[in-house]
């Protein structure tokens, strides 16, 4: 009996303490060499949870349809806009008024404009799909 | 809305896993269910009633009071 089991929670936790430890020894490497490390960690991580995962290709489809999983899922996207939106507003708001990086700033303040344009015209699109 | 979903588990000897299987969600979902922390979607709703026998409303109570 195959007592391995998919569990999209403690996916996103590892996945999570991942990039925490990632971001905990940022400084010490050149951004090219992040964007190395982080890559071959999260290859790795993908290769476990795929190892891990193997031979229960039913449970993970049933994981993936479960409405429950799907309602849950909503609920963490929508909050998590709602938070990252308060963040960006507020980050933008702090590089323009405290600091000279009037680059980032733009960079902010367009990220926060496609933002709210992505969310509109998906919500448009699902409107008449729905 | 209350449920009847443990007791006619219940009453039939099935486990969480094989109702889970049953109706094609995870067992969580089921837990959640029998405790009331989560309402069934109408096709939920409809797959577990048709798993026991039953209509909807005999296997899920509506209360008048409620509103969502």
């Amino acid at each position: 009996m195959n007592e391995r089991k998919a569990k999209p929670l403690r996916e996103e936790l590892i996945a999570c303490i991942t990039l925490l430890v990632c971001g905990a020894g940022i400084h010490r490497y050149y951004v090219p060499q992040i964007v190395v490390v982080v890559l071959g960690l999260v290859l790795c991580i993908w290769m476990f949870m795929l190892e891990v995962t193997k031979g229960t290709p039913e449970e993970l489809d049933r994981e993936a349809r479960d409405e429950r999983n799907l309602m849950l899922q909503d609920r963490a996207a929508w909050f998590c806009r709602k938070v990252e939106n308060v963040l960006w507003i507020v980050g933008w708001i702090a590089v323009s008024l405290f600091t000279e990086l009037d680059t980032i700033s733009y960079v902010i303040y367009w990220i926060i404009i496609l933002r709210y344009w992505l969310f509109f015209l998906t919500r448009w699109w699902m409107n008449r799909k729905y | 809305m209350t449920n009847r979903i443990a007791e006619l588990r219940k009453a039939r000897k099935i486990s969480q896993a094989e109702l889970a299987d049953g109706v094609d969600v995870t067992r969580q979902t089921i837990i959640s269910l029998e405790s009331g922390r989560y309402n069934a979607s109408l096709l939920l709703a409809h797959k577990i009633a048709r798993y026991f026998g039953l209509t909807i409303e005999e296997v899920f109570l509506f209360e008048e009071e409620e509103t969502t």
